[in-house]
């Protein structure tokens, strides 16, 4: 399983809902089913799956899986 | 109360009171004043009129501040619709609180829906701004009896219950909260809570206008805005912070708060209030640890507004404060909180919740505690009721929507503790027929995405071969979290 493929499983474990490659770049708040609280329990897995953190300003732009990928490919 | 919240206009003519932090745009009382009287030209053109009901579906924005404060100078009663819920959810409100018309202040997805079920308004600040108008008096229609907002708020039945209150209860029960902690004129708030709920409306925005004091006013808090508090509370010099506990569990865990944002919070915030959902104790102590500010909890229900206030500067989570005065509080033999309060709200618009929600003149909380010297000890709820995020949400509810399938057999709502929405909403579903379970989830997972909003999808379904009991044949909702 790639990096990308991780993401989005525990988005969708967390959120409920599974994106296919071309949705990768839907902001957050466009995905039917996302909420804050959601998205904020999406982060702490991911954090603590992936043993990483992020910052306050990577919190702030990572709003899509594409996004969050970046965030992470450059850990 | 006419005339004081006239004169909150007049004292205040050109003092900034709205600053949007979204478009760095900043409104005086007078700004307020002028549009809330062209808006009513607007509404006046629709034929809305004195005494109706009008429902707003609106974000966070000036033109939500202006649609609130034009409906109560002119005398209509308000309806904040939540733009997150369901299509279904908001024509059920549409249709309890006969409104008369929608407005919209912002581009809705579903806006051709609605069209078709009633009479839609929009409203954007630049067409208010340049609509003419009638100098008139501010507030020159409100009325001690006249009802300013009607308040959906979920219960413990299926429907969310419509709470009706007059402009004078919020107006009164606020200036007597603010007077509890020296909140004044030189109070500048940051309203992040929903402007559609109570949050948002009352402790964000009506009552810093009742203190005379100054609201930045920005989007609903998410994740990506932990970097921007401290930048805000410094630009603006805000002074009050009043958070809900999900939003302080959020900051704990992910604030990797600088020295110098440490220094800001520390330097700014007089006040840092919290509420809406019962605090843990070891969430209050982590946050004032983490940012050296005192955590004042306050209690109250939509439908008696604020009940107590802490004012005491001692770590207790449990205390939720001081009663305030003109505010008799007692306890059953049970537990149950009951309140008899100046500030209670008209009435629901179901006659019958308003008949079952008093006994002998006092409403039942539905909440256990206790009182030591004119303290609330909050302990539980005693009302099956899920708060998620702030947000009171109704497991039967959710468990009606589920049960329309054919292969549900049963099915049980619970929330489980989660550390940072407070609650988590978990079901426990039992099929009547044997087959595909992953096919009849995705059933259920569908029927749940169309008939509930997003904040009501429960994050686990369960499948058991059948629910636990109570003696009494009652199905034992603690034996099902214990499961968990």
């Amino acid at each position: 399983m790639n990096k990308v493929d991780v993401i989005s499983n525990i988005f969708e474990r967390n959120v409920g809902v599974h994106l296919n490659e071309a949705e990768y770049d839907l902001e957050f708040n466009q995905i039917n089913n996302w909420d804050s609280l959601k998205h904020v329990q999406f982060i702490v897995d991911l954090e603590l799956e992936l043993n990483i953190q992020f910052t306050a300003e990577e919190l702030e732009i990572g709003n899509s899986i594409k996004k969050i990928f970046e965030i992470i490919n450059e850990k | 109360m006419k005339n004081k919240l006239a004169s909150i206009i007049y004292n205040n003519l050109k003092k900034t009171f709205i600053y949007n932090g979204i478009c760095n745009e900043a409104y005086t009382y007078e700004d307020i004043h002028i549009l809330a009287l062209k808006l009513i030209t607007i509404l006046k053109s629709k034929d809305i009129n004195i005494g109706d009901r009008v429902s707003i579906i609106a974000k966070n924005s000036i033109e939500a501040v202006i649609i609130y404060f034009s409906a109560l100078y002119y005398g209509i009663t308000i309806i904040p619709i939540n733009p997150k819920l369901s299509k279904n959810e908001i024509a059920y409100m549409l249709n309890d609180s006969k409104s008369k018309y929608l407005i919209l202040a912002f581009d809705y997805d579903e806006k051709e829906y609605f069209n078709d079920v009633i009479e839609v308004l929009d409203i954007r600040i630049d067409d208010v701004k340049e609509e003419s108008y009638v100098n008139q008096e501010p507030f020159f229609n409100i009325d001690k009896n006249k009802n300013s907002l009607i308040i959906y708020s979920s219960g413990t039945t299926g429907r969310p219950k419509a709470i009706v209150h007059t402009f004078f209860s919020l107006a009164n029960n606020a200036e007597l909260f603010n007077k509890k902690m020296a909140i004044g004129a030189d109070s500048v708030f940051l309203n992040f809570l929903n402007l559609t709920y109570l949050g948002g409306y009352y402790n964000l925005l009506m009552l810093p206008f009742i203190a005379e004091g100054k609201v930045v006013l920005y989007k609903q808090f998410d994740l990506s805005m932990i970097s921007m508090i401290p930048k805000l509370i410094f630009q603006y010099k805000i002074n009050v912070l009043w958070l809900v506990p999900a939003i302080a569990s959020i900051l704990v865990k992910f604030d990797r708060i600088s020295d110098e944002a440490k220094l800001i919070y520390k330097q700014y915030i007089k006040l840092c209030l919290i509420g809406t959902a019962p605090l843990s104790k070891i969430l209050k102590i982590n946050f004032e640890n983490k940012y050296g500010l005192k955590l004042h909890q306050n209690y109250g229900l939509s439908e008696t507004l604020f009940i107590s206030v802490d004012t005491k500067n001692d770590i207790d989570s449990n205390d939720v404060g001081e009663i305030l005065e003109g505010i008799e509080v007692k306890v059953l033999q049970d537990g149950e909180i009951l309140v008899k309060t100046p500030f209670i709200m008209n009435y629901y618009l179901d006659n019958q919740t308003t008949h079952g929600a008093f006994t002998d003149g006092w409403f039942r909380t539905g909440d256990i505690g206790s009182i030591k010297e004119n303290q609330i000890i909050f302990k539980e709820r005693k009302k099956d009721l899920i708060i998620r995020g702030g947000e009171n949400i109704s497991p039967k509810e959710i468990e009606n929507v589920i049960r329309e399938l054919d292969f549900i057999e049963e099915v049980a709502v619970v929330g489980v503790e989660h550390e940072i929405y407070g609650e988590d909403i978990v079901a426990f579903v039992v099929l009547s027929k044997d087959s595909d379970k992953n096919n009849l989830l995705l059933r259920i997972r569908s029927v749940c995405d169309n008939e509930l909003s997003t904040n009501k999808i429960p994050s686990n379904f369960i499948f058991l071969d059948s629910l636990p009991r109570t003696d009494s044949g009652k199905i034992n909702k603690n034996k099902l979290k214990e499961m968990l």
